[in-house]
């Protein structure tokens, strides 16, 4: 009894499912795959989008399109194609946290410029900035399905795995954050 | 309108002679320190104890999160940046606290 399944016969037998992850190490095939996968879905009406995670991206090239950095392009009626510039997106933040330091106090102390700016050197910046991305992506639901071309196999494994290491140090902080406010009742006393 | 029905309108107001009012001042200090006496008997130890538990978790809080400023590693600072500009009123002191020297007095006074 053969377990081999083809794309179509699973979509076909799982209706619910929306988020599609190609992930292998390279050479494998999951950027043509994707594009594959995401082509034949648009032409079947389903509005699709194609997310490149990797930092060496090439659905600009199976495309033949520039998409770097441009963010949700329309490649044909209901395919959609985004590959993110981690760089150019952790700039972006930069200035935004900037922009929003000014507005509350006015400049922006040196202090905390020095860290806006240290702070874009730091180890896996660039996969914070696609994580978010991603995440980004996901939540705001226009589309019907969202297809994944995942970095190598070891690199996205670790990149799904952030998500766990960051829930439970957010959970901390979370939790820290809020013993103090509990001691703002002794001051009121 | 009834005269009665009018008077309901006008506020009770009590009109104190300038003894009386003494007289209440008086009474408001008295009970103001006799809450200041029982707020330094048994509250200022736990209320002073309370911000300095308070003080401690808020470093301890930033340390975790802007660990990063002083080269402690924490995790990629990509979401601690969300939370800079509300902390850039405590960078100074916090950096303050956390960076002084300390020697064996800290421990008896602090």
């Amino acid at each position: 009894m053969s377990t081999t399944l083809s794309i179509e016969e699973y979509l076909k037998s799982h209706p619910n499912v929306k988020y599609i992850l190609f992930g292998g190490k390279g050479g494998l095939g999951k950027t043509t795959l994707s594009a594959a996968t995401a082509f034949w879905l648009a032409k079947s009406g389903k509005k699709v989008v194609v997310f490149s995670t990797d930092p060496q991206a090439s659905l600009t090239d199976i495309f033949e399109r520039n998409i770097f950095g441009k963010g949700e392009v329309e490649i044909a009626p209901n395919l959609f194609a985004l590959e993110i510039d981690a760089d150019k997106r952790i700039a972006d933040y930069q200035q935004e946290i900037r922009r929003k330091i000014t507005e509350m106090y006015g400049e922006v102390p040196k202090e905390a410029d020095d860290y806006i700016q240290s702070a874009a050197a730091e180890p896996a910046m660039a996969e914070s900035a696609t994580f978010d991305a991603m995440v980004e992506l996901m939540t705001g639901g226009a589309y019907d399905y969202y297809i994944f071309d995942m970095m190598p196999h070891g690199h996205a494994i670790r990149f799904l795995g952030m998500s766990e290491i960051l829930d439970a140090w957010v959970n901390k902080i979370v939790k820290l954050g809020k013993k103090p406010q509990n001691m703002v009742m002794w001051r009121q006393l | 309108m009834l005269l009665s029905q009018r008077k309901s309108h006008i506020p009770d107001v009590k009109i104190m002679t300038k003894k009386e009012k003494e007289g209440e001042k008086k009474e408001s200090e008295v009970k103001k320190a006799a809450k200041g006496l029982v707020y330094g008997m048994a509250m200022h130890g736990m209320v002073s104890y309370a911000l300095k538990t308070r003080m401690h978790l808020e470093n301890l809080f930033m340390l975790i999160t802007m660990g990063d400023m002083l080269g402690v590693p924490v995790l990629p600072p990509y979401y601690c940046l969300r939370l800079l500009p509300y902390c850039v009123p405590h960078i100074k002191t916090w950096k303050r606290t956390l960076l002084r020297e300390r020697d064996v007095t800290d421990s008896i006074f602090a």
